[in-house]
This record gives structure tokens, sequence and C-alpha cells, in this order.
């Protein structure tokens, strides 16, 4: 549980002029949301710049926001728009299969950071999974692991349906947790 | 989330567990400047930031205490005050410097009516404390029916009464002047009060 303040009553302290409000809360997301965007963007240099643009779209934004759902939810929400619109425009081939077969391996195609596997054991293979999801079911992850969000949160945020949600976190954690338990690779 | 099959504790440990990528401090304060420059606000240190939330709440706070401080005390001071002007009656010490008997504000064109009852009204009060700047036509005249030694504030209002009784209207509105300075706190039976 944080400390301080809910989200919503710094975002609207920020809404009025409170400066400290909004470091209050980027202390606060600041790890998530980056994390959220590099996972997604496959490059920290094009997350870093992502992620720039987020804060700065919820700054612009700060004067209609109304806490009408969970802040996170509102936040996440912006980096989801912002990844949507960095992949329509640069056309990214694996981003094109933002589908939901449950099938669709896209790990085939993708090859394994091996450096990611020789650093670490577990938390290596673990984030190499990651990285081989289907852009879909990773956001649904990551969105609940970096975001804390509930399915209807998830939902929210990616513009589907619970159902829809629901079927993509499972996948990923199906994959994930058989990659867990598959032996270390040599 | 309502779904138990979609929350994994072992891999949420292992999530936990990879490496806590973080952005660059030069993103870090790019943002930030740009969210000041929104709101118009000026950098401001750390400790300045943690000075600004507390400092929100500092005078506020100081200032009710205060005003309950004061509060506070005027009751207690008020208090006082009451019960000293209840305890004061019984223990009356002469107050030499106090024109409070009837001598002294009977002018002396009431002298000649007092002198009429001067022997009708007894005595019943030694004025050996009475201040020798009395005037001797005061003290031929009526008996002086209030003399203040040992006199509960109870026995002034019989007092009083008695005068108007007698018709002395002008030494029961005296006395009860001199009452009411005495004893401001008194409640006036309602046959006296005005």
């Amino acid at each position: 549980m944080t400390a301080g303040p809910p989200d919503e009553e710094l975002m609207l302290a920020y809404r009025a002029g409170e400066a400290s409000a909004f470091e209050a809360l980027y202390a606060r997301h600041r790890g998530s949301v980056f994390r959220y965007l590099r996972r997604q963007a496959g490059s920290a240099a094009v997350a870093e710049e992502l992620f720039q643009d987020v804060w700065l779209r919820l700054i612009d934004a700060r004067g209609s926001y109304k806490p009408r759902a969970k802040f996170t939810t509102w936040l996440f929400t912006i980096a989801h728009n912002r990844l949507m619109d960095h992949f329509r425009a640069r056309a990214r081939a694996a981003l094109v299969s933002y589908d939901d077969d449950p099938i669709d391996d896209v790990a085939a195609d993708t090859p394994r950071p091996d450096e990611s596997l020789a650093r670490k054991q577990v938390a290596a293979r673990l984030l190499g999974a990651i990285d081989s999801l289907p852009a879909a079911q990773r956001e649904a992850f990551v969105l609940q692991q970096e975001g804390e969000l509930s399915l209807e949160e998830i939902a929210a945020v990616t513009g589907v349906n619970r159902e829809t949600a629901k079927s993509r976190l499972r996948y990923a954690m199906a994959k994930l947790r058989a990659e867990l338990r598959e032996p270390e690779r040599t | 989330m309502s779904e138990p099959d979609l929350r994994d504790p072992r891999l949420d440990q292992a999530y936990r567990e990879l490496p806590g990528e973080e952005p660059p401090s030069e993103v870090d304060e790019r943002i930030r400047a740009a969210a000041r420059r929104a709101v118009g606000a000026k950098p401001q240190s750390l400790e300045a930031r943690e000075r600004s939330w507390a400092s929100r709440w500092r005078v506020p706070l100081s200032l009710a205490a205060s005003v309950v401080v004061v509060v506070t005390l005027t009751l207690m001071v008020q208090e006082e005050e009451q019960q000293r002007a209840l305890d004061v009656a019984p223990a009356l010490a002469p107050a030499p410097a106090a024109p409070a008997t009837l001598e002294d504000r009977a002018a002396p064109s009431r002298a000649p009516e007092e002198a009429k009852r001067a022997d009708t009204e007894p005595a019943r009060r030694a004025p050996a404390s009475a201040p020798p700047q009395r005037a001797p036509a005061a003290d031929a005249a009526a008996p002086p029916p209030a003399p203040q030694v040992a006199r509960s504030a109870e026995e002034w209002i019989e007092e009083i009464r008695r005068l108007k009784a007698q018709g002395r209207d002008a030494d029961a509105a005296a006395e009860l002047a001199e009452f009411r300075r005495r004893h401001p706190e008194y409640p006036l039976p309602v046959d006296l009060a005005r």
C-alpha cells in the first residue's frame, strides 16, 4: 500500500497547480510505466522516447482530468495509446499480429536474447519468455505486473472486452509458467 | 482480479526479481521541468518539496491550537471570577474606601427624612468601621440598614426588600446599586431585577 495521499488526489492537486503533487505521482509510477514501455517497445531508446511522451501527454491533459477511474488505469491508457501510435508509425511487423490466437508463437520467429539467459537463471529465462510473447499477451501480463491492474482495468486500457483480456492474460501466464518449468537450455 | 487462476505467486515473484529498469535521470529531469513549467512553478530541491507539504498545514494547525488555548484560558478566568464573586459575600471585609454605606450616599437633603426614621430603625449593625468622613448628620439619621461587615448576599437582598417595603425607595435603590457592584454575577430576584 502506497503511503501518502491517493493518486487521484495528487493528480487533482497538480491540476490545481501544485507542482509537488506531480513530483509525488511521478516518483510513484515512473518505474512501472518505463518498464511497461520497455517490455513492449523492444529497445531502451524507444522506450525512453515513448516514456517522455507519455508524461508530457499527462501534463497537457491535466486540465481535463477527472477521477472517473483509477489513476493508474488512466496513466496506462495514455501509455498504451502512445505505444499504439508508435507501432502504427513504425509499422512494426511483429505488432501487426497483435492478435489473440493462442496457437500463435511469435517466439519461433524472434531470436531468444541469449545475453539475457546468460545473466541470471530464472529471471533471465523469464525475461526472454516475456519478450517472446505475442504483443497483446505480453501487454496484458505486463499491465498486471507493473500496473497492478485488474482484469477489467486491463480490458479498459487495451480497449477490449473482459473476456479478450482474460484470454490474453491466461495464455501469457501459461507460456511463462511453462518456460519456468523447463530445464535450463545449454 | 477475481480470477484466482490469473494470479501465480511464483510467476509474480520471478517477475519482481527481474532487473528493475528505470528511466535515465536526464529524462526524469526533463519531465519534471515540463511539469513545473506547466503550472508556473520554480524548481525545488527535495527538501523544499518535503517542507512545502509540511508547511502548508503548519500554520493552520498552529492557529487552531492558539485559539483552543485562548478560549480555554478565558473560560477558566471567567469561572474563577464567578467563583470569587460568590465567595466574597460571606467573607466580605470592610472596605475602607468603599462608599457603600447608606450614610455615605445619604444626601444632606435626605437627612431630615432619615431623622424621622431614626427611632424606628434599629441599628442592627455596628458601624464601627465606618470611615470618619461620614457626615455627622448621617450618623444621626436612621441607622444604616446595610453595613458591609459579615453580611451575606442573601441577607443584603432581604435588607433591600425591607427598605422597599418601608417605602424607602431611594435607600433601596442605592443599596441595590451597591449590591450589584459587589455581586455582579448574583442572580437578582424577580422583584428586585429590572
